[in-house]
């Protein structure tokens, strides 16, 4: 009997008996209190053994561990069966940047990409197949998983939308995640550069060359207080010329724009225009070509960047100077509204952090200061000012309550004091006995005040984003006692999603897919576009398809029979598991 | 508390009466402290000048030098600080009734520390570690106000001190007398117990009883926290399986302290543990003679 050849298959049923006759033997455990018995839990249960004879009290647990037993022994008789062909497991690395997305002919660099991915895998039958996309951070996509589940879900993942695909660093990563001795393919559109393909590595280049143009650049800025001006830029990163249309649109409209552009290779071509009043939304669009994702750029009117500024100023003299700096700065907003920064010479009320105050104490016996003056240049207020020569009349011997800003010897002549999340700035100026007022620093000194100011607003901080970037979202200032509001984030290529209200009063948003992102935070909405502007996917030039690389698996080692011992000891593991499951510890009631 | 926890108290009140909480040099707090640190704060007593720095407040530039000299100084004064000990307590079930050796020392380590500080002129925060965290009643005053919980919780302090984390003083001596015996990672732990400390010292106790445990056949283990149960033959396999547990669980806390800048005294009880609990305290210079 061929059962008979196998003496570890023999000896484990040979334990059967035994196990019989521990549980007919009787024990008896002692009740004792310990302070750590999870030092104790490392131990298996104790041997279960004894002098007298008991009937069996514990049936299923006798046959889990016949049934164990039973299984090991089957084990050592290494049962087999037919398999298929077993080779060894692959990493794929997708090279993830948009330039994949390119059309040429009728099918797309990802489409032939997958194509070939699947004609690889057929060929070589890895055992596993693990994915990393290659955008311009590398991420695992898919862990180890078998080829068919691995395709599938590389077809949902796989979306060629990063801004750049760093493949050495997905390498690296391959490097790093794959088990020994696996195999690597890489999928991309261009052919490898020297020293990428070594031993074991099999490139598959799946691109086509082709003219593209392309936006590698666009900007919307205000240009006054109601206008903005917009600027384009339009290359042709390949080989050849390139013949192009521009379309320019304000909310739909035609904004008398179009043009042709003839492009030479390499060049490129700057587009300055300034957009009518109130346009909301500009589109500009090149014609067709291979490569749609840069073909298209969307921009948003700029953050507001003015201030309400509230000049309550009793002195005519101080309070026309102010004014005049406060028009030059170019940052006041006219509009009537809540003011969002008050100056005054009297108390300006408690500072928030929607309401600023500059406070300019006029000292009733003031003294004049020539320097040199001990200023924080690390401070908003004063960067790039020049105090050299400028006559600064204070209040003599005046001590800072706040963060001193501007000394004159140990006078404060400005001063930082933050309060209510906001700013109470406080200047001791006699502006009748000051030169201050009439040098340059004057108005470079509003101009700083108000644009950090501005810089508070609510709202992305930029309303254009390459894509791939993170755009900032500073939160408007909630009150100490109230909770911070949810958001809810609308993006182009999916449902909204809340984000968690942020304590920080700010939170970051991934730009990873073109068009418009807006967040909604309580009852204001912020929106910024994303737009593809990457000169280097836009190069269509040095796209190529080819097949490089030996086969990757060192060949297929046929196996017409595996074991089925793994079944078996399987088995066996899951009954010892049920096993110990049955013989938990339990706590007393 | 029983009168065997009070005497076990008393006791340790003559013993540690010649004996001072040793405060580190560099112990700062606050201004308007009861002593003068070492490192410069904002007291009255000027303690050196140094070059202005950019980043430096504008209110600490002598201003007198700065007419003199044409150079930028910055006045530096020393600090005042207020040592304070908050001395924490393991009121868990596993450090034993206070007649066992484990909880008598555990009560005695606790009265030696506190009669040390109150005669070091620290002040004092008594925390007891049980099923929750509180302050015991009379901490800030002699050994005999002393309101200490028995141990009799079925939490653990690692549960207990994450869950509701005491406002321990920041800069202070922390001091901490535990067995530590409860199954998890010691760090999270040992971060907090840390977190904003001058000085944080745990004092492990453990019975000799845990150190080695005997032979003691087929038994079922409780644990007296629990109440969990597990059938084993403690024969000599299976004390050297949970020795080996119990080296592991030693070098992991023994690896997180070290990670976490915190003292391990480790001490076992008996006849003797008392003396050499002392002798070790005074060793690593927490105690001092006074």
């Amino acid at each position: 009997m061929p059962f008979l050849a196998y003496p570890l298959a023999l000896l484990g049923l040979a334990t059967v008996p035994g196990l019989v006759a521990i549980y007919l033997l009787h024990r008896r455990f002692e009740r004792r209190e310990v302070t750590a018995l999870f030092l104790w839990s490392a131990l298996a249960r104790a041997e279960q053994g004894g002098r007298r004879l008991e009937r069996f009290r514990m049936p299923l647990l006798f046959l889990v561990e016949l049934l164990a037993l039973v299984a090991l022994a089957l084990a050592a008789t290494d049962l087999r069966y037919l398999a298929g062909r077993g080779a060894r497991p692959l990493v794929v690395v997708l090279d993830d940047s948009y330039s994949l997305r390119a059309v040429v002919g009728e099918t797309s660099a990802r489409d032939r990409g997958l194509a070939a991915l699947r004609k690889e895998v057929d060929r070589y039958r890895p055992t596993s197949v693990r994915v990393i996309l290659a955008g311009a951070d590398p991420q695992v996509a898919v862990a180890a998983a078998p080829p068919v589940l691995a395709l599938d879900q590389v077809e949902q993942r796989w979306r060629c939308l990063a801004p750049a695909g760093n493949l050495v660093a997905a390498l690296s990563l391959a490097a790093e995640v794959g088990e020994p001795g696996a195999a690597v393919a890489v999928v991309t559109d261009h052919p490898p550069e020297e020293g990428m393909l070594v031993p074991g590595r099999r490139w598959l280049a799946v691109g086509l060359p082709a003219p593209n143009a392309a936006f590698i650049a666009a900007r919307r800025s205000p240009l006054d207080g109601e206008r903005d001006r917009c600027f384009l830029q339009v290359a042709n990163p390949g080989r050849v010329p390139v013949r192009t249309s521009l379309t320019v649109t304000g909310d739909g409209q035609p904004l008398g724009l179009d043009r042709s552009l003839d492009l030479p290779p390499g060049g490129s071509e700057q587009v300055v225009f300034e957009l009518p009043k109130a346009v909301d939304m500009v589109r500009a669009e090149l014609a067709a070509d291979a490569l749609a994702t840069d073909n298209q750029v969307l921009l948003l009117p700029p953050r507001p960047h003015r201030v309400r500024v509230v000049n309550a100023i009793a002195d005519a003299t101080l309070r026309e100077q102010v004014d005049q700096a406060l028009a030059a700065s170019g940052l006041r907003d006219p509009a009537a509204g809540v003011p969002e920064l008050v100056i005054s010479d009297r108390s300006p009320g408690p500072a928030q952090a929607q309401r600023w105050t500059l406070e300019i104490r006029v000292p009733k016996e003031s003294l004049p200061f020539t320097g040199p003056f001990v200023a924080d240049w690390g401070h908003r207020l004063i960067q790039g000012l020049d105090f050299g020569g400028v006559v600064w009349a204070g209040q003599a011997g005046t001590e800072p309550e706040g963060q001193p800003v501007l000394m004159a010897g140990n006078t404060s002549l400005l001063e930082d004091l933050e309060a209510g999340g906001g700013h109470a700035l406080r200047m001791y100026l006699d502006v009748s006995r000051s030169t201050i007022s009439r040098t340059p620093n004057w108005p470079a000194l509003f101009w700083n005040l108000l644009d950090w100011r501005a810089e508070h607003h609510p709202g992305f901080v930029e309303t254009e984003v390459r894509m791939g970037q993170t755009a900032r979202l500073l939160l408007p200032p909630i009150p100490p006692d109230v909770a911070a509001p949810a958001i809810r984030l609308e993006v182009p290529d999916g449902p909204a999603r809340e984000l968690a209200g942020q304590a920080s009063g700010e939170c970051a948003v991934a730009a990873g897919v073109p068009g418009v992102y807006s967040a909604r935070v309580g009852d204001q909405t912020y929106r910024f576009a994303c737009n593809a502007l990457s000169p280097r996917e836009g190069d269509l030039g040095d796209c190529r398809t080819a097949g490089l690389g030996a086969d990757p698996t060192g060949g297929v080692l046929r196996r017409d029979y595996a074991s089925g011992a793994w079944v078996c000891g399987l088995l066996a593991c899951g009954l010892l598991f049920l096993h110990a499951f049955l013989l938990r510890p339990r706590v007393r009631s | 508390m029983t009168p065997e926890a009070r005497d076990i108290l008393l006791a340790a009140e003559r013993e540690g009466g010649r004996y001072a909480l040793a405060v580190p040099r560099d112990l700062g707090t606050r201004s308007g402290g009861t002593r003068l640190g070492s490192r410069p704060g904002r007291s009255l007593d000027f303690r050196d000048f140094r070059d202005y720095q950019p980043g430096d407040d504008l209110r600490w530039i002598d201003w007198g030098i700065y007419a003199r000299s044409d150079r930028l100084t910055v006045k530096l004064y020393q600090e005042e600080v207020v040592p304070h000990l908050d001395l924490l307590v393991d009121g868990s079930r596993s450090l034993g009734p206070v007649t066992a050796a484990k909880g008598a020392l555990a009560l005695r380590l606790a009265g030696l520390l506190g009669v040390a500080a109150l005669n070091a002129r620290c002040s004092l925060a008594g925390w007891s570690l049980g099923e929750r965290v509180q302050r015991w009643p009379g901490d800030g005053a002699g050994l005999a106000t002393w309101e200490l919980p028995e141990f009799t919780a079925s939490r653990s302090p690692g549960e207990s001190l994450l869950a509701e984390p005491p406002a321990l003083r920041r800069n202070g001596i922390r001091t901490l007398v535990s067995d530590l015996l409860w199954p998890g990672e010691p760090l999270p732990f040992l971060r907090r117990f840390a977190d904003g400390a001058q000085l944080a010292v745990v004092l492990w106790v453990l019975a000799a009883e845990e150190l080695s445990p005997p032979l003691w056949g087929n038994s079922r283990l409780v644990d007296v926290e629990s109440g969990e149960e597990l059938e084993v033959r403690v024969d000599e396999h299976a004390r050297q399986v949970y020795l080996q547990a119990l080296a592991e669980h030693q070098a992991l806390w023994r690896e997180a302290a070290r990670a976490c800048g915190v003292q391990l005294v480790e001490l076992t009880a008996g006849p003797e543990g008392g003396h050499v609990a002392l002798e070790a305290l005074v060793r690593m210079g927490l105690l001092e003679a006074s």
